[in-house]
């Protein structure tokens, strides 16, 4: 892989079951020209307590990922076991400080004359081996770039990609997702609307939501559209002025749509 | 209809169970008088008393009351079950009354409801009219013309807050003039239309009614009478499998529950929720909570959970979730073996395995409840 392949591909890290963007161009370069917006979840130093405005890393949901790993424009970096090890040695450094500190103490104490015996100093010689001064502790940066290669639909992929936890995936809704940005919509989680995503017609900066989709089977029986969740989806969506669509896959793999509306008439 | 929580409905809905009772003046033992008053007060208001059970129907799987003063008695006390035609309190008889053969009569909840959404549309279309008034004279930068404006607005928000407060009088509705094709079908005569609501009762309503004695149920198979016990048995069973997450009994233990605690519980479907919970009645004030079950063995995900309270938040109620613990599969069995037709006990029996537990529901937002 070239270097300016490289360049133009975005970079994407998987963190703590997290999938995150460090690189601002990448961020506008999602936004132009795939339209992908995820969420920025970083908080900016120079005001830590707001809410409003946040910064890097972006964080995606697993929909976006796949459908940028379906385009084969982008690139991985899996961290390996970065907590578990590094947590190890945080902890032990710190055990280790805490001693320290008490035998300084113990010390002390003796120096005074107030503490008379030495039994407890004398278990404890290899005190001496500590740097006395550490006080701040460095935890070490054990990510290591497991794949710098473009990534590419296949099996193998997904189950790697499907088996980070956290994010609750369907196919269902990758497949309605694909369609949904086929038809050029920008796609938001739904979680506030009650949702799977939620659809702007362009740039959220610049316009409001349209559709609040939810995603269902077409005839699986543990999966029944309940008649008071379509109460429930038509009274929403008309009181935020949204659309609630109902998306399902046929079996010819063509995506349908419904909507709900509250009229309240009577 | 006077508004809400009036000192009419104060008077008009006193009972808060279709039960009748004896109210008896004080008895004074060495007064052969006071005697005299109790004895003829109890025996007038024995007379007056509904001498037998409301008759229900019961097909379709619905609880149908037929009858007029049957209907309007169990509208009055306790506000149980919804006309079919109406918001609630069935009231298509004097509307339609009203409508074809001009009589008159107070205003139904439904005519009010109308003729303050016409107002507000009315309100909307003035305030478009404004809006477009205002850009012109920005434009043209008519300053004097747009100080004229600023106080036609002053008197049209005025205007609108009014809506809310005052109640539209008989002769501001404008009833529809023309008569409907079908409308032929309904007059009898020059006094009378053909009835066509009837009043819908929710199950766990029929049997809570049931329980109070108030109503009968004809069973069409036996040709008898139902026991409370017979329709619980009868209702649970057509709700799915008899395990302990059944939806009936959760239904009723919850209803039951908070009809005890002395709540008007009506249904909440129309909110999503499976209760809405009015302090007194709808015709008091709106109700405050909306009650959505969850079932231990049920428990949903947080979406939705979080959709049902966008909507019970636009309308300005708090939602409640009444969590329900069952009882295991094996004790749930036993209990719903023993339950005996006549032994309204071993209903109770069954429905004392069930804790109830609930958490009243908010969303908060960090960063709108900053300063």
């Amino acid at each position: 892989m070239s270097d300016d392949h490289k360049h133009n591909n975005i970079n994407i890290s998987i963190i703590n079951n997290q999938i995150l963007i460090f690189e601002v161009d990448m961020i506008c370069k999602l936004r132009e020209s795939y339209g992908i917006i995820g969420v920025l979840s970083g908080t900016l130093s120079l005001a830590p307590q707001q809410q409003s405005l946040l910064g890097v890393p972006l964080q995606l949901s697993i929909y976006e990922l796949l459908y940028l790993v379906d385009l084969g424009v982008c690139y991985l970096n899996v961290d390996v076991d970065v907590d578990v090890q590094g947590e190890e040695e945080f902890v032990n450094d710190l055990i280790n400080n805490v001693k320290l500190k008490r035998i300084q103490r113990l010390k002390k104490l003796k120096n005074h004359g107030i503490l008379q015996k030495n039994e407890e100093l004398e278990d404890k010689d290899w005190v001496c081996n500590l740097n006395e001064h550490e006080l701040f502790i460095e935890t070490k940066n054990s990510t290591k770039q497991t794949n710098t290669k473009l990534l590419s639909m296949n099996d193998d992929i997904i189950q790697q990609l499907l088996s980070i936890k956290g994010h609750d995936f369907t196919m269902i809704r990758f497949q309605i997702y694909k369609d949904l940005k086929k038809k050029s919509w920008f796609i938001q989680p739904g979680l506030r609307y009650g949702g799977d995503f939620i659809c702007y017609p362009n740039d959220p900066l610049r316009y409001h939501s349209q559709l609040i989709i939810k995603c269902c089977t077409w005839d699986d029986d543990d999966d029944d559209v309940n008649l008071i969740d379509l109460i429930n989806f038509g009274r929403l969506g008309t009181s935020v002025k949204k659309s609630f669509v109902y998306g399902y896959v046929k079996h010819d793999g063509i995506v349908n749509y419904h909507t709900v509306e509250w009229s309240g008439f009577g | 209809m006077p508004p809400k929580g009036s000192s009419e409905h104060l008077q008009k809905y006193v009972q808060p169970l279709p039960v009748d009772i004896i109210q008896l003046p004080e008895l004074i033992p060495h007064n052969p008088l006071s005697w005299v008053i109790v004895i003829y007060s109890f025996l007038q208001q024995s007379m007056k008393m509904k001498k037998s059970p409301i008759e229900v129907r019961y097909e379709n799987m619905t609880f149908k009351v037929d009858t007029l003063p049957e209907m309007k008695y169990l509208w009055d006390h306790g506000f149980f079950g919804k006309g079919i035609l109406s918001r609630s309190e069935p009231t298509w008889l004097d509307r339609t009354e009203r409508r074809l053969l001009k009589t008159n009569g107070s205003l139904t909840s439904e005519e009010i409801v109308k003729e303050r959404r016409r107002l507000r549309e009315e309100f909307k279309t003035e305030r478009k009219k404004l809006d477009d008034l205002e850009r012109t004279f920005k434009l043209e930068n008519n300053l004097n013309e747009l100080q004229k404006l600023e106080s036609k607005r002053h008197l049209l928000t005025e205007k609108r807050t009014l809506i809310n407060k005052t109640k539209p009088t008989i002769t501001e509705i404008e009833s529809d003039k023309d008569m409907r094709l079908e409308d032929k079908e309904l007059i009898i005569s020059d006094t009378t239309i053909k009835r066509m609501e009837y009043l819908e009762l929710m199950p766990v309503e029929s049997l809570f009614l049931l329980l109070l004695n108030s109503i009968k149920i004809k069973n069409p198979e036996t040709g008898s009478n139902y026991t409370s016990v017979q329709l619980f048995k009868k209702l649970a069973t057509q709700c799915g499998s008899i395990t302990p997450d059944n939806y009936f009994i959760t239904q009723f233990l919850i209803y039951y529950h908070y009809k005890s605690l002395g709540w008007c519980v009506k249904s909440g479907m129309k909110f999503s929720s499976d209760f809405i919970l009015y302090e007194r009645g709808p015709p008091f004030q709106h109700a405050e909570f909306a009650i959505t079950i969850v079932h231990d063995k049920q428990v949903k995900d947080f979406t939705y959970y979080g959709s049902i309270n966008r909507v019970v938040g636009v309308v300005k109620k708090t939602m409640v979730l009444s969590f329900v613990q069952s009882p295991p599969l094996s004790v749930f069995q036993e209990s719903w073996d023993a339950l005996s037709d006549n032994k309204l006990e071993t209903m109770f029996d069954l429905l004392k395995l069930y804790d109830i537990d609930e958490i009243s529901y908010k969303r908060w937002s960090p960063s709108r409840t900053r300063e």
